[in-house]
């Protein structure tokens, strides 16, 4: 009896540490996919930008150094969004992708308050879709990111309290992604 | 008195996610105890109509309940998952949107379903729309992710902003996400096992034998038909009750989602005045997937398959239920009545002082309101942190054309600044106080952002532009001080003061100082002003024997020594100098932006949010 008693808490215990073992795998998982789908969302904008632009272009005669900054922050975007795919969860590179991001957000906020003062462009059927389009893909990304600091923090609850923590050495904590602006970063200049 | 400190309640919805399902859980549970209770009855039943020991015919009428429970169980199960999501969705009338599709309002809706899937972490469920219906609804059916659909009225559609859209939206996908529709299809089929049980027990009565064995038939299917139906009553009750908790649980979720609580309850509150009720016959089979109740006249609590509106409403906004075990939220309460005097503050102004540090929906609509009616170019670039710097600058400019000049001279040090606040400076000239400072608080997230330098930057543009001003002017020093406090942290500065100060006593001569600069701020004259300070005094809970201070002593100068000294004050008396200030600025019923202005200001600089003062109507 005495044996059987045993033979359950044992089994017990080793289900108990099967199921947190899996919780962490599918928290580790679920916020690395999370991840990814800031990133599907970031080139989603990438390739909104250049139809913008160039829709935009025939109205906007004379703001071609407000076009052009958002091109050029865009191949920035670009370019700091490959390195961070490349390694995703490493600092230095989520660090340089969150600037080059914010600087597109302030070049194309920029072109955004310009196009207010245009009314054809306003007007005009392509931009109007663009616009809803952009404005989708932005809130996409925050959402993203917004879901991706969910499971962040969910996977990191798992880990950090009791029962997880005994099995949790495996498992390096997750970084949350925070919006910067780093203090190195040149500044879009625009004219009005 | 004794003030609580405004809690903070950022993470609400997490909460009230795991007290649905809790609720839920306990449900379930009944839910099992409810079969049991009718396996009993069935028992006691039986074992009188056929005279034999209920002990010994326990377990072959717990096998034949059982067996005919789960054999009708099945046979509802079958015919409610038959087709999944779209063919609910068809039944109801629903049209297919295609997710190319060019129509404006159908694409915004395929965006935000797409969007609001982003941010659950779910595949993009299939979109109907229910082109018939005019009332405002929507549905999730379908019993995994990858085969779920998403249904909207064209009412919703139509009515709808995309805020409101996203709440609507949100709700739906998460009732995807906690496979709502596989438990309450579930429910139901174990409902309708139990009235299997009731009409065997009927077929059972109305069988034509004579004698003993008609007796027998008799009395066990009387036994069979009382155990059914009450278990059944009993089953729908609970499954009622289940669903109700399902509702809250996908609201507070949908906040999760959407970190919008104001855009579901204003949906919620379209829909309570709009109506939600669907025209097609079927609605009723469908009715636990809605958004809202979609059928019935009969609202009676118990019921219905969603909870009233106007308590959903009020769980978002507020985050935390009456009902259930828990107490409303506390409130920082000003004393009502008569003062120690005889000053009487009238119930809305007490009622306004005590929401600081807790936004209602009045704020949040009145917020819409502002927001809606700045420029769109200019909200754009509040919300970005260079756009930012410029607002804030901008702001701070002095009205006198002379004055300003010699203002943008100083921010030539950086021509770049310079030639950004100008267009922002034109900009901003129209906009009345209260959209400035709406301004101002979009502006504030974005400065955030800003690195350690431009922060520095930033407070010494601001400095020069204050030091070149004409006259001082409590709304600009307000503006100033609250961008100030804002950056301080980025620079280094402490988020809060160490507390030093716990008792009202040591800062009766700041709290006059700053109680007369808000009445002077807002008031025609002396008598006025003197009003209202007495009604601060009130609220701050003192004996109303301190004079005012005259206007000339009163010196924004010193504001700023006042407030870092009160920043020392313990969370308690914090409290209640703000709300102090709260009924000081609302004594003549009205806020002028300056007083609105050093409200904020003395929130900002002790460390407490404070919603946009709406005056009492």
């Amino acid at each position: 009896m005495a044996f059987l008693v045993l033979l359950a808490l044992v089994a017990a215990v080793v289900f108990a540490a099967i199921s947190i073992y899996n919780r962490l795998v599918t928290g580790r998982n679920g916020y690395k996919n999370a991840y990814s789908q800031i990133d599907v969302q970031l080139k989603r904008r990438h390739d909104l930008i250049p139809n913008l632009v160039e829709t935009a272009k025939a109205y906007l005669k004379h703001e071609r150094g407000t076009l052009e900054a958002v091109i050029a922050a865009r191949n920035t975007a670009v370019a700091a969004g490959r390195s961070a795919a490349a390694n995703p969860g490493d600092p230095q590179a989520m660090q340089g992708l969150s600037s080059a991001e914010g600087a597109l957000t302030g070049s194309l906020s920029r072109l955004l308050a310009v196009a207010e003062a245009y009314p054809d462009l306003k007007a005009n059927q392509t931009m109007s879709q663009l616009m809803e389009e952009l404005s989708s893909t932005e809130n996409r990304i925050s959402f993203a990111r917004q879901a991706y600091n969910d499971a962040v923090m969910s996977y990191n609850n798992t880990r950090e309290t009791f029962p997880g923590l005994l099995l949790a050495g495996g498992f390096p904590a997750a970084q949350p992604f925070t919006v910067e602006v780093a203090a190195e970063r040149e500044p879009v200049k625009v004219s009005f | 008195m004794s003030a609580p400190l405004p809690a903070r309640r950022t993470l609400d919805f997490f909460d009230a996610q795991s007290r649905a399902r809790r609720n839920t859980g306990l449900l379930v549970f009944l839910f099992v105890f409810a079969w049991l209770a009718t396996i009993a009855l069935a028992d006691v039943g039986l074992s009188v109509a056929l005279s034999v020991d209920p002990v010994t015919l326990l377990l072959p009428v717990a096998g034949l309940v059982t067996l005919v429970v789960l054999s009708g169980s099945a046979f509802h199960a079958v015919r409610l998952a038959s087709g999944g999501g779209d063919a609910v969705a068809r039944m109801l009338g629903g049209r297919a949107v295609d997710r190319q599709t060019t129509d404006p309002a159908e694409r915004r809706l395929v965006n935000v379903v797409e969007e609001m899937a982003i941010a659950s972490g779910l595949p993009v469920p299939r979109l109907y729309v229910l082109d018939a219906e005019s009332g405002m609804n929507a549905f999730a059916a379908g019993f995994t992710p990858e085969r779920s659909v998403v249904a909207v009225t064209r009412g919703t559609l139509e009515g709808l902003d995309r805020d409101e859209l996203h709440g609507v939206v949100a709700h739906e996908l998460s009732h995807v996400l906690n496979a709502d529709t596989r438990l309450s299809t579930r429910l139901m089929a174990m409902v309708g096992g139990l009235t299997v049980l009731a009409l065997l027990g009927r077929i059972l009565l109305r069988g034509d034998g004579r004698g003993k064995d008609r007796g027998v038939a008799v009395g066990a299917g009387l036994a069979l038909l009382v155990a059914g139906s009450i278990g059944a009553f009993f089953g729908r009750l609970i499954r009622l009750a289940v669903s109700r908790q399902r509702e809250f649980l996908a609201d507070a979720a949908a906040v999760q989602f959407t970190r919008n609580p104001g855009g579901l309850a204003r949906a919620l509150g379209k829909i309570a005045q709009q109506g939600s009720r669907l025209s097609t016959p079927e609605a009723l089979e469908a009715s636990h997937l809605f958004f809202a109740e979609g059928v019935g006249g009969f609202l009676s609590s118990f019921l219905s398959t969603h909870p009233p509106l106007e308590e959903r409403i009020r769980r978002i906004t507020q985050g935390e239920p009456g009902t259930g075990g828990a107490a409303p939220p506390p409130r920082p309460v000003a004393p009502v009545g008569p003062g120690r005097d005889g000053v009487v503050l009238p119930p809305a102004i007490v009622a306004a002082a005590a929401t600081v540090g807790r936004p209602g929906p009045e704020h949040i609509e009145r917020a819409g309101e502002i927001l809606s009616a700045l420029p769109a170019g200019l909200v754009g670039l509040a919300r970005e942190p260079l756009g930012a710097r410029e607002v804030a600058c901008a702001l701070l400019l002095d009205p006198a054309p002379e004055a300003r000049e010699r203002q943008f001279l100083a921010l030539e040090r950086d021509p770049a600044v310079a030639s950004g606040v100008r267009p922002v400076a034109a900009r901003i000239e129209p906009l009345d106080p209260a959209a400035r400072l709406a301004l101002l608080d979009l502006a504030l997230p974005a400065l955030d952002h800003l690195s350690p330098a431009q922060a520095d930057e930033l407070l010494r543009d601001l400095a020069a532009v204050a030091a070149r001003q004409a006259r001082p002017e409590p709304f600009r020093w307000a503006v100033r001080r609250v961008i100030e406090r804002r950056v301080a942290p980025l620079l280094g500065g402490r988020r809060n003061a160490p507390i030093r100060i716990w008792a009202l006593e040591d800062v009766q001569v700041e709290c006059l100082e700053l109680l007369s600069a808000l009445a002077w701020s807002g008031a025609a004259g002396p008598a006025d002003a003197q009003r209202a300070l007495e009604a601060g005094l009130a609220a701050l809970g003192v004996p109303v024997s301190w004079r005012l201070l005259p206007a000339e002593k009163v010196d924004p100068a010193r504001l700023d020594l006042v407030l870092a000294h009160l920043d020392e004050a313990a969370p308690q008396l914090k409290a209640r100098i703000l709300a102090a200030c709260a009924a000081c600025a609302l004594a003549d019923r009205t806020v002028v932006p300056g007083e609105g202005g050093i409200v904020r200001a003395v929130a900002a600089s002790l460390g407490c949010p404070v919603p946009p003062l709406a005056a009492p109507s």
